[in-house]
């Protein structure tokens, strides 16, 4: 999979690099803006007792 | 070997092109779970760095709305019957002089623990009456409201605001028990050295160790003094604040 992103990606090496750099920003911003705080609601939603 | 002829006879000869193997299995499995393990990872992070501090800032937001000269007033503690009615707000030095959370009865995650911040225990006594006014919070994980419960020792004090009273707990004992000792929490704590009836008690209760939870944090406190409201905050917590 991350070898074949990086054989599809035009341009250069350093393009390339960042290319992934644009990419992974994306993905950490929509993990961490939608897809964390979906999945921590999913997994405490039931009423929970401890601490 | 693939070859061209040219028209003086000369014959070029191509390399073959070397084909591109296609990913085995191993390959494609090895790739999910370093995926798996990056996202597992990051969440982690999330949980531990981000979300703990968004909601800890909420919960203080929270409790900084409610007092008795503001806007949303707490419940009376005698009329605080149902799980979430907030009856009154805590104050630890000890843990900064920015901290602050809401008290609220029951200790279920929802909506006390997790949105609230620290929960009374059914059934124990409320502030400032004789027996136990215990209460638990969360160690580690939304909002940690009793993330440095370890760090109380001999002369701190704990201040607890309702309608009526201010109410200041001092500093007795800590203890680690397991989570199966609910003993902790009777009028009379069985553990807590010089324990005796008639006294009015406060117990703290969280997880320990942070992250692991295998074991409880137990913090004892005692009733100090009373101090009316209209007589003003205590001035300790004046100095801290």
């Amino acid at each position: 999979m991350y070898l074949w992103l990086w054989r599809v990606l035009p341009g250069k090496r350093l393009v390339k690099l960042l290319q992934v750099v644009l990419l992974s920003a994306l993905a950490l911003a929509g993990l961490y803006f939608f897809v964390f705080p979906w999945l921590d609601s999913l997994l405490y939603s039931e009423p929970g007792q401890g601490l | 070997m693939t070859f061209t002829n040219l028209p003086d006879g000369t014959k070029i000869y191509w390399a073959p092109v070397p084909k591109r193997s296609k990913p085995s299995v191993l390959l494609i499995v090895g790739e999910l779970l370093v995926t798996i393990g990056i996202l597992l990872g990051l969440f982690a992070v999330y949980e531990v760095f981000i979300h703990d501090e968004v909601v800890a800032s909420a919960q203080t937001n929270l409790a900084k709305e409610f007092g008795h000269e503001s806007k949303q007033q707490f419940i009376y503690p005698s009329k605080a019957k149902h799980l979430g009615d907030i009856f009154a707000k805590m104050y630890v030095p000890r843990f900064g002089s920015e901290w602050t959370r809401l008290v609220a009865q029951g200790t279920r995650w929802h909506p006390v623990l997790n949105e609230i911040g620290v929960g009374h225990y059914n059934n124990s006594a409320m502030p400032g009456e004789v027996g136990n006014f215990a209460v638990a919070g969360h160690r580690g994980g939304f909002g940690g409201a009793f993330k440095n419960i370890h760090r109380l020792v001999a002369g701190d004090r704990v201040y607890v605001e309702t309608n009526d009273h201010w109410y200041v707990y001092k500093y007795l004992q800590t203890k680690i028990v397991d989570p199966s000792d609910v003993s902790v929490i009777k009028p009379v704590p069985p553990e807590l050295v010089g324990a005796h009836a008639g006294a009015s008690y406060m117990t703290m209760t969280s997880c320990t160790p942070i992250f692991v939870n295998t074991q409880r944090i137990v913090v004892w406190l005692e009733l100090e003094k009373t101090i009316p409201v209209a007589d003003g905050a205590p001035k300790e917590l004046e100095v801290v604040n």
